[in-house]
């Protein structure tokens, strides 16, 4: 039996599904909103129901959109081809912070064999109709494991294309400490090191 | 307890802001799940080596009434730089960790599994051109090792010799094609032949060993069907479709 009344513990139950959120945080959110400006908590109920009404995917590259294209889709003025490959839409915004400018592509996750997800899982058939028009393909997903096997996987599936297919570099971050740097990424920056001089 | 092992990795799941849940196939202890605090931080060397596949040296806190152990130290005990660049290698070693983690037990060692795994995935780093043939090996051991051993000599049914096996879904052993009319996976002779000299086979030599490769990929489908009867926690395993998919 919930000590609170039942508008309050709905609203703490709701809380409690948003990641990083427990019963704790979500009750001293729920009380909070119980006390905040009531125009606040009415605005914020309001945008949440927009999220859901408006909030769709992009039909080209499955980013977030709010009608059938997204935004950078729409715009004339980017690099139309240069397609970035990501995981996720939340990807696309820490390569806008960067100023590139082409398009991107979502494809909705990564190959785990150990998860069950296969190529049909993933968005890769609109990619490929994608790459036929493209002059470069930027393979940037994580460098993990499994963001490693669909990597590859799409260098394999992208080989009879015509277009430059690349990847993100492997290796030291900038500002790092070789003090804190794994042995794997050592390994792999002394492998795939760069000239620097014309010698 | 502070316990010091060898271990390979075999699931990784992120575990609020900054952690990772690790589960582990340890050379003492069997499968051991532990808890990697702060290893997604960039400063934290330990979440990139904590990848599936990875062979570890670990140093944990173990208390058997817990069933999340903390890990304390992580160090990678071989690299793994030649299969993160293989498509084939890397499917194929996480086909193998999915295997074994529905093989082993939580506090349940089991040493000959985790030298025969260790051994493959080391392998399948440090070798060229017989990978699926690593793969067909280690399933094979496992099954020997695990006390289900395919009896590739004779017909489950009449006893007598197999020239050509058919894996009956009934029983889960292979019979002839007399007495198995069923239209479910078929060995010929190469692949009967090949998983039979396997048997007797050093991982050292597998490069030795020929055949067609069609046989080698049948021979894996027919070995994983017969895992997949015989070892419960191996029911229904995503891999193989996945590598299907894949084209590997």
């Amino acid at each position: 039996m919930t000590p609170y009344p039942p508008s309050l513990e709905r609203v703490i139950q709701s809380l409690v599904k948003l990641p990083g959120i427990g019963q704790k945080t979500a009750r001293r959110l729920g009380f909070f909103l119980l006390t905040a400006e009531k125009e606040d908590v009415i605005e914020m109920a309001k945008s949440l129901e927009d999220l859901t009404k408006y909030i769709q995917f992009c039909e080209n590259c499955h980013s977030i959109a709010e009608g059938s294209l997204c935004e950078i889709c729409k715009d004339p003025h980017r690099d139309q081809g240069t397609i970035c490959v990501v995981e996720e839409p939340a990807d696309i915004f820490i390569f806008e912070r960067t100023g590139f400018r082409g398009l991107y592509h979502v494809i909705g996750g990564v190959l785990s064999p150990l998860d069950g997800v296969g190529p049909d899982d993933l968005n890769l058939q609109d990619l490929l109709k994608r790459a036929s028009t493209a002059k470069e393909i930027i393979l940037a997903i994580n460098a993990s494991i499994e963001g490693e096997t669909t990597t590859l996987f799409l260098t394999k599936l992208l080989a009879d294309q015509d277009v430059t297919v690349t990847r993100l570099a492997r290796g030291l971050p900038v500002g790092g400490n070789l003090e804190y740097v794994d042995d794997l990424t050592i390994s792999r920056s002394l492998s795939e090191r760069v000239k620097v001089n014309n010698g | 307890m502070l316990t010091s092992t060898d271990a390979i990795a075999l699931k990784v799941t992120p575990y609020s802001e900054s952690s990772l849940i690790v589960q582990l196939f340890t050379r003492d202890l069997g499968k051991v799940t532990v808890i990697a605090k702060g290893a997604r931080r960039q400063k934290n060397p330990a979440g990139a080596i904590l990848e599936p596949m990875s062979l570890l040296t670990v140093d944990f806190y173990h208390k058997t009434s817990r069933d999340i152990q903390t890990l304390k130290d992580v160090s990678l005990a071989s690299g793994a730089l030649k299969i993160r660049r293989d498509l084939k290698k890397l499917s194929l070693g996480l086909a193998i960790t999915e295997v074994i983690a529905g093989v082993i037990a939580e506090d349940d060692p089991a040493p000959i599994l985790f030298r025969l795994t260790w051994k493959v995935l080391q392998s399948l780093e440090t070798t060229e051109g017989f990978d699926h043939l690593l793969f067909l090996f280690f399933l094979l051991q496992l099954a020997i090792h695990t006390g289900f051993k395919p009896n590739l000599e004779t017909c489950s049914s009449c006893g007598k010799v197999l020239k050509t096996a058919v894996f009956s879904n009934n029983s889960g052993e292979l019979e002839c094609p007399s007495c198995n009319r069923e239209t479910g996976l078929v060995l010929g002779g190469h692949g009967l032949a090949m998983l039979r000299k396997l048997t007797v086979t050093h991982i050292e030599n597998l490069g030795e060993l020929t055949g067609p490769r069609e046989e080698t990929e049948n021979a894996v489908s027919f070995l994983t069907a017969f895992l997949e009867f015989h070892i419960e926690g191996l029911h229904k395993l995503k891999a193989p479709e996945i590598l299907r998919q894949i084209g590997i």
